[in-house]
């Protein structure tokens, strides 16, 4: 009577969604830990200091100095603690884009819902770095063009998202019910509607953080993103270029290295998050 | 009181087939009316129409000879074929209940509704248990007209007898109006004052079949 069951037994599904919720807690505090660490390194700490430059990694510089003696573990810290900003405003703003664009999609008359699924297609269809880079560049160089860039490029998938599931809801019965028990519309939304599609909404706006972040840092590489007095990863990379041909190979490996393990963990924050409160979704 | 809907016709889309075409019908308060008929003919659909879940194409549902409000508190209940998709699933038993009013321990007790399935959400449930609480609900709502749409079809039959049995004590002594889909013959005779087809209620009968 030793065979294992089919199902999960209750006990170790409970520690499995602990193990999550944990893992998750622990994956944010390392975030907030790399963002509050930015914040307090100030530009006298990453300043030039030409007695230890081009010095290869060592137990004093873990990730090396650069060409003007700066430390690089320092940098890339400051580096990804800027990226970290730029992913959640972008984030956010694409979170409430796509927000809005669903209530309308779902909720306004025929016309418009077909207006916004256009759209979409259209935002969809065209590569996002092309639309980046223009974007980026009309409006010049900065934080500004890039926030931007980023906002009105990664809306279309969450929309479309949240979209259906609100089409979905609103066809349900059990919200044909409430409304014919009574309840106003802002009951039926706030008590049927808001719980389903929030565990989406926050799970969606995590897991643009890692593309925001990306695209950030390609964007700086380029040339039309962050102007080059910012500490960005993609601004370090983009100036170790012209370095590794000397033997530099620390000032490209490391902040590389980094900016990837960042977005590993946040896209793993965000499976983490749907597992937890979009359970049903989870497989999709 | 009197619930009923006064040549309706009803499509889906605009130009989709009429799924009822010239269909009037009514039940008054105290009356339990069978309603039989083919699946497919639109059986579900009338009972959504007098619900006030869906509006008729043309052609009227009245409550008391005034037109059903479009939005709001509508002294009518649908008890649907598919209790799973009548309650939220992310809820508690118990906010399924409390969403219609509060629900009364001894009539929780009658229908066979175990107090610790309260705490439970509807994915724990079976369907027979959650149809009890799709009853209880419609109890609870104070509703005058209850329209039980094939609410027996998937359980088993004992069941089913104590479901009939209390929904049926219920109607009597609050002289509820109660609408029986089914397509057992056997139950509409059994629990239903006066039973109709649905083919027989069409008044254009003539034009029915080629409006498809």
């Amino acid at each position: 009577m030793d065979r294992p069951l089919a199902f999960d037994p209750p006990l170790p599904r409970q520690n499995r969604r602990l193990r999550t919720a944990v893992g998750c807690g622990i994956l944010l505090a390392i975030v907030a830990a790399i963002f509050v660490a930015g914040l307090f390194i100030g530009n006298a700490a990453v300043a030039a200091d030409f007695a230890q430059k081009g010095l290869p990694p060592s137990w004093q510089h873990p990730f090396g100095t650069d060409w003007l003696g700066r430390d690089m573990l320092l940098r890339t810290v400051k580096g990804l603690s800027v990226s970290i900003t730029v992913g959640a405003v972008a984030a956010l703003a694409s979170a409430v884009i796509a927000i809005v664009m669903a209530a309308l999609a779902a909720a306004g008359p025929r016309w418009l819902g077909g207006a916004v699924n256009w759209l979409i297609d259209l935002a969809m269809g065209v590569p996002h770095l092309v639309l980046l880079i223009l974007i980026a560049f009309a409006c010049g160089r900065g934080m500004g063009g890039l926030l931007l860039g980023i906002a009105v490029t990664h809306w279309m998938n969450l929309a479309r998202l949240l979209r259906a599931e609100m089409l979905q809801l609103r066809g349900q019965p059990y919200v044909m019910v409430s409304r014919r028990l009574g309840h106003s519309p802002a009951w039926v939304v706030r008590r049927h509607f808001l719980p389903h599609l929030l565990p989406q909404c926050l799970v969606g706006l995590v897991l643009l953080f890692p593309h925001a972040i990306l695209h950030e840092s390609a964007l700086s590489f380029l040339g039309y993103g962050l102007p080059p007095e910012q500490p960005a990863i993609g601004i370090i990379l983009s100036e170790s270029l012209r370095y590794l041909t000397g033997g530099m190979w620390w000032l490209a490996v490391f902040p590389g290295l980094a900016l990837v393990a960042l977005v590993i963990l946040f896209d793993t924050l965000g499976n983490g998050l749907k597992k937890l409160l979009a359970p049903a979704s989870a497989q999709e | 009181m009197q619930l009923e809907a006064a040549n309706v016709t009803f499509r889906y889309t605009a130009k989709g087939p009429a799924v009822l075409s010239g269909v009037s019908f009514a039940v008054k308060a105290g009356e339990r009316v069978g309603l039989l008929g083919p699946s497919g003919q639109g059986k579900t659909t009338l009972a959504r129409l007098l619900a006030g879940h869906l509006r008729p194409t043309e052609g009227r549902v009245l409550l008391n000879s005034q037109p059903l409000p479009a939005k709001g508190a509508l002294p009518v209940h649908l008890i649907s074929q598919h209790p799973e998709t009548a309650v939220n699933p992310r809820w508690k038993m118990r906010q399924v209940l409390e969403e219609a009013g509060a629900p009364d321990p001894d009539m929780l007790g009658v229908l066979g509704i175990e107090p610790e399935w309260l705490e439970r959400t509807p994915g724990m449930l079976s369907g027979g248990e959650l149809q009890r609480f799709c009853v209880a609900r419609a109890l609870a709502s104070g509703a005058r007209f209850i329209i039980a749409d094939e609410i027996s079809t998937m359980l088993d039959a004992i069941t089913q007898a104590q479901i009939w049995q209390h929904l049926l004590a219920h109607a009597e002594r609050r002289r509820l109006g109660l609408v029986v889909i089914t397509h057992n013959p056997a139950l509409a005779q059994r629990v239903c004052t006066r039973v109709v087809r649905l083919e027989t209620l069409a008044h254009p009968a003539p034009n029915s079949a080629s409006a498809q």
